[in-house]
């Protein structure tokens, strides 16, 4: 490809003139030094077959046994330049399609800055956003392989000290390609600080906008499907969409209220729940629809030493702003609709969660801290989201204590989910998920840099109409961790389907039995290098990062992973 | 307060709503095409892969009967069941999965979900792979419809009632000289109007009615390479195979398929269907 060539000739031309430049010169002032960092990560499957709990018939089980991922990150500064350069490597890896196999490999990211004077030049890979990102975030988020850079320009014009403006234009990376469509933002923020007596008031408002242009082949595509769709539903799509946010942070003392509001042109989308009448038929499925757009996202907290208190809010309506509109799932995503759910880390507190909505969502969070005494806190949270008013598709209640002495951690709590499975995973008939999670976690201090943690859960799990326990049923979880000093740590857990249910894997006998899913991990951490070493039997489940879910096949075999800085 | 850099802020910030307005595209909807085939014009392969308990299958289904009433005999379809949603029910009459549709899947490259279909198992530029979700269909379709090949396939079955036995030639020819290089050929038989189990939005259908579902290969999925094709004589290719006795003869047709595999290409260049009967 044109691009990556050239990308990689400037790489070499610039790195070259780095070292020239370091070598020719004979400086003593730091800033004029060349400074290089960097990280390395690798993670290497070896796959076990098991098609008891699901890990078959993909080709890393069947007959390639064997993926890896790797990245190599580079970053060098030298005299107002910031070069980074990431190398990919993806061999028979599952990280794309779990269930499918990806092999590339190629530079996956290349950017070089350059401040002059009130002017930030930046060319390559972009990852930036604009607010919280309803109108645009260009992110890397590797346990879902998402990586949505943009590949082009951006400029920052510091235009006074407290406000600057930006604009950018590029196209979407699509893993070693970009996307052909062509998308163009501005932005600006605002800072203000005013004074009320002794006390301050700052204001930090900001707005961006940001545009898109489909490219004709994707255009021809989408007439050419809006071509079969009776008279009545055609519309006549456009090339161009687009976005606007206006945001504000607005801090007084310990109390601070951040809100945004964006809106959308006209933009044809996917509906993947659409009602359509077909010769007769109904039939529910994807359709092209075309609408405006808009999301409405607050969040209100106040935070002394004793309490913490945070308040969020949103409403979601026609706001899927892809690259283009054949994209589906996570994929050509411009913009991200931050999710408004606890993000839990216990094992069984984490198997249901609720992806936000694109197209149609009410949600709601409410979070308590509270310092108790100096030993003892709380947390109380309870989240919602909602599509209409008839219909509650998520609903959490969380409640987790914690104590703190001089040698010991002690965390207790319990979790409250329900969660719509026939919604949020598309499953026709699937009863609602109601669970209770109870769990308890000791972390004690043994001295000498020897620690042992222990972690005990369970998930007790509503029964159908027909008496049958909802989804995998109830499990039970232990935890036992220890670290023997800061250069090795063993960890042994399982995760035990002890009373199985209507979706638990099945015998040949067509019956759910108890099933186990243990798992061993080995950690070692000479000086800046991290290596693991775990056997792991996973359970199929919905894995989300930061609102953006997707359904992970069970997995099933020996994993090496290498983290490295430098 | 500061007028220049505000002015600077608005100047930029309406460059992006100057130029608005776009001419409207003009869409009118697509009309049947007549159903004689022109000479030298491929038909399509629509390939759809799912299976029974694939919910977004029946949305697929009911896409794919549309362009077929837009596109008649130029559009082949196969329903291909296999992957993680053609697990049957206990329930359902049939097992459609055949080791073929894996291998076949596997050798298309697999989905990132369900229901995609391929078209004339085509990489469409722009595309990362050639499983192609449902929106996608019409538009692909619209692009390689006019596709023109050089190949002929005639399909002569015979059916035996009695021995409930089906025997069939397939002769190819070229329509004109020229060299088609690595040309495999694929014959397999599918059969309509299955009435048994289907997921579908509203939950398990017991009357759901499966159109295109492929039977059985007589070759492998992968095809055969063929050799020695020319202008002047056919190249046949003779079939036999005893009908299991639940399958309806009336709803059975044979499909022959004639892709061009080369490295990361598998290309269809033509495909033609007969009614056993």
């Amino acid at each position: 490809m044109p691009f990556l060539k050239l990308r990689f000739t400037l790489v070499i031309w610039i790195f070259s003139h780095l070292f020239v430049s370091v070598y020719g010169q004979n400086t003593s002032d730091s800033e004029e030094k060349l400074t290089i960092f960097g990280q390395f990560q690798t993670r290497a499957n070896f796959f076990l077959r098991d098609s008891l709990i699901g890990a078959a018939n993909i080709p890393q089980y069947d007959y390639q046994l064997f993926g890896s991922e790797s990245w190599l990150n580079l970053q060098a500064d030298y005299q107002g330049f910031s070069l980074s350069l990431r190398f990919d490597f993806f061999n028979n890896s599952n990280l794309l399609i779990p269930t499918n196999s990806y092999s590339d490999q190629g530079i996956g990211n290349f950017l070089i800055e350059k401040s002059l004077d009130k002017l930030t030049l930046s060319a390559g890979y972009i990852y930036d956003q604009i607010g919280s990102g309803l109108i645009f975030r260009s992110f890397e988020e590797r346990s879902l392989l998402i990586d949505n850079a943009l590949a082009g320009i951006k400029l920052k014009y510091q235009l006074l000290p407290d406000l600057f403006i930006k604009a950018f234009a590029g196209r979407q990376k699509k893993q070693f390609e970009l996307y052909p469509a062509i998308i163009r933002g501005f932005q600006s923020e605002y800072f203000r600080s005013i004074s009320l007596g002794r006390k301050k008031v700052t204001l930090a408002p900001g707005t961006g906008i940001v545009a898109r242009t489909i490219d004709d082949a994707s255009m021809n595509n989408l007439v050419s499907t809006l071509q079969t769709y009776p008279t009545e539903e055609i519309f006549i799509p456009k090339y161009n969409t687009y976005a606007a946010t206006f945001y504000q942070t607005l801090q007084y003392e310990s109390l601070r209220w951040y809100s945004e509001a964006a809106i959308k042109s006209k933009d044809t989308y996917i509906d993947p729940f659409a009602i359509t009448l077909s010769k007769g038929d109904t039939i529910v499925g994807n359709r092209y629809k075309q609408d405006f757009g808009i999301v409405i996202y607050s969040t209100l907290s106040y935070s002394t030493e004793a309490i913490g208190i945070t308040l969020e809010g949103k409403r979601t309506k026609n706001f899927s702003f892809k690259t283009r509109p054949q994209e589906q799932l996570n994929r050509g995503n411009l913009n991200f609709l931050p999710p408004l759910t606890r993000i839990n880390s216990f094992r069984l507190t984490t198997r249901y969660n609720p992806a936000a909505q694109e197209l149609e969502e009410w949600s709601w969070q409410g979070d308590l801290q509270l310092r108790l005494n100096e030993d003892l806190s709380l947390n109380l949270n309870h989240s919602g989201m909602q599509k209409s008013a008839e219909e509650p598709l998520y609903r959490e209640w969380f409640l987790e204590l914690t104590k703190q002495s001089e040698n010991q951690h002690w965390t207790v709590g319990v979790q409250n989910q329900l969660y719509n499975q026939q919604f949020y995973e598309f499953k026709p008939g699937a009863p609602t998920v109601k669970t209770v999670a109870p769990f308890g976690e000791i972390e004690m201090d043994a001295g000498k840099g020897k620690s042992l943690r222990i972690e005990a859960q369970a998930l007790f799990m509503n029964k159908g109409k027909d008496l049958l326990l909802n989804d995998y049923g109830h499990w039970m979880f232990g935890l036992a961790e220890y670290v023997l000093n800061p250069k090795w740590k063993f960890s042994v857990s399982d995760m035990f389907n002890w009373k199985p249910g209507r979706f638990s894997p099945k015998n040949i006998q067509d019956k759910a039995i108890p099933l186990h899913f243990p798992r061993f991990d080995l950690y070692y951490q000479p000086g800046n290098n991290l290596f693991s070493l775990s056997y792991i039997k996973q359970v199929e489940g919905v894995i989300c990062t930061g609102g953006i879910c997707r359904l992970e096949p069970a997995f099933s075999g020996i994993r090496l992973s290498l983290n490295s800085s430098f | 307060m500061y007028p220049k850099p505000f002015i600077l802020f608005f100047l930029i910030f309406s460059l992006f709503l100057t130029s608005c307005r776009e001419i409207p595209l003009i869409i009118t909807p697509i009309e049947a095409i007549s159903s004689e085939n022109e000479l030298e014009t491929a038909n399509i392969l629509i390939e759809e892969f799912g299976g029974v308990r694939c919910v977004g299958c029946p949305a697929g289904h009911s896409l794919i009967k549309e362009m077929k009433s837009i596109y008649k005999e130029k559009l082949v379809v196969i329903s291909v069941h296999t992957g993680s949603f053609s697990f049957p029910y206990s329930e359902n009459k049939f097992d459609y999965r055949l080791p073929e549709n894996d291998q076949l899947i596997n050798e298309l490259g697999k989905p990132i979900g369900y229901p995609v279909a391929t078209i004339n198992r085509k990489l469409f530029d722009g595309e990362s792979s050639r499983m192609l979700s449902p929106t996608q269909w019409p538009g692909y379709l619209a692009k390689v419809i006019s596709q023109k090949t050089a190949l002929k396939i005639e399909i002569n079955p015979s059916y035996n009632a009695g021995l409930n036995n089906l025997t069939f030639t397939t002769n190819i020819k070229l329509t004109r000289d020229t060299i088609l290089p690595n040309l495999y050929l694929s014959l397999l038989l599918v059969e309509d109007n299955i009435t048994d189990y289907q997921l579908t939005p509203t939950g398990k259908q017991p009357d759901y009615v499966h159109q295109n579902v492929v039977r059985h290969w007589f070759t492998p999925s992968s095809g055969i390479f063929l050799s020695k094709l020319s202008s002047k004589e056919n190249l046949p290719f003779s079939y036999n195979f005893i009908l299991p006795s639940l399958w309806n003869t009336n709803n059975l047709r044979i499909i022959a398929i004639i892709q061009k595999k080369e490295s990361n290409t598998f290309d269809v260049l033509q495909v033609i269907e007969k009614k056993i009967k």
